[in-house]
């Protein structure tokens, strides 16, 4: 059984610049005060997302997003509160029953498979995880708090 | 148990766009060949629809067609000759000639960096060795090599472009 400590939190495949992108302008359509900037216009890595404020009491905040020609993916908000939460795909084999889509939560982006939950936005394509991913944000931003950040099904 | 939130994503997806253009959305990274049904799917739309715009996509070079024995269907994919054109032509209206020629270098360098830090030759290459590479480091390193192969290809395009347009001598 793998180590949680040196479980890999690695995307298969390879970074997809275009699908960088394409998350950039779908985002930047839905939430004209955001701004996205590659880290390197050749070599992609990493699309960082600039929000124009953070969820209540923080600044300035961002989401990073990496994506992969396999649609794994980690989508990372963080911001000058020091507050960190993730919603990403890859996978996760230390978790049991092993699964692809987590979140990890608020306020430091935990790893460790009792604080985990299954994300909410279990979704592969692109073009919807960016609408959930800012639908969430617009959700958390409003509220000025992270409870619905990976909201869950309302018991009946 | 569908989310609200995903349910709400997928029907303004599917508001905002025609079927043409998520199919085309779709397709257009569809790196392993998948099916007319698969790609319907993920496209929200119905097979007779994608089957049609596949069809014309195919015919225009946008994707590349394969028959599959095993499943006695026809598979799309995308293009990869179409994809390497389309990056090339990204590169090249984004960044001067002497600038790539740099650039190139500088990821070959780094593509370097990682075999001597590795110990091997590629990043299928430990997969196949059972190492215990940073995976991390195996997936920035794929990227690299994806991203030098296209900058690659958009300087001999450049190059050849600018040969062919050279008046000829005498």
């Amino acid at each position: 059984m793998t180590d949680p400590r040196t479980e890999s939190h690695a995307l298969r495949g390879a970074p997809d610049g275009k699908a960088l992108r394409r998350f950039r302008e779908i985002f930047e359509t839905q939430e004209p005060l955001a701004c996205g900037e590659l880290d390197d216009a050749l070599n992609p890595q990493t699309l960082a997302l600039h929000l124009s404020d953070g969820v209540g009491p923080a600044e300035t905040a961002r989401i990073d997003v990496r994506w992969s020609t396999t649609d794994d993916y980690n989508v990372h908000y963080t911001d000058s509160s020091g507050v960190d939460l993730r919603w990403d795909r890859h996978p996760h084999e230390y978790f049991s029953p092993p699964a692809e889509f987590y979140f990890h939560p608020p306020p430091a982006a935990a790893s460790t498979p009792t604080d985990v939950e299954p994300s909410c936005i279990d979704e592969n394509r692109i073009d919807i995880v960016a609408r959930a991913v800012h639908k969430l944000w617009r959700t958390i931003y409003e509220e000025h708090s992270f409870s619905d950040a990976n909201t869950a099904e309302n018991p009946p | 148990m569908t989310e609200e939130v995903l349910r709400e994503a997928v029907s303004d997806w599917v508001e905002e766009t025609t079927p043409r253009e998520r199919i085309h959305s779709v397709i257009e990274r569809t790196y392993d060949a998948a099916s007319a049904d698969e790609i319907a799917e993920q496209a929200e739309t119905t097979s007779k629809t994608a089957r049609k715009h596949l069809a014309e996509l195919s015919r225009e070079g946008f994707v590349t067609e394969t028959s599959d024995s095993d499943r006695q269907a026809t598979l799309y994919k995308r293009s990869s000759t179409s994809l390497v054109l389309e990056e090339a032509a990204r590169i090249n209206d984004s960044i001067s000639k002497p600038e790539l020629v740099d650039r190139i270098t500088e990821m070959e360098a780094e593509i370097k960096k990682y075999r001597e830090q590795t110990g091997v030759d590629s990043p299928e290459d430990a997969a196949l060795q059972d190492t215990s590479v940073d995976k991390e480091l195996l997936f920035e390193w794929r990227g690299t090599a994806r991203n030098l192969r296209f900058a690659k290809a958009a300087l001999a395009i450049s190059q050849a472009e600018h040969a062919v347009e050279q008046p000829h001598a005498g």
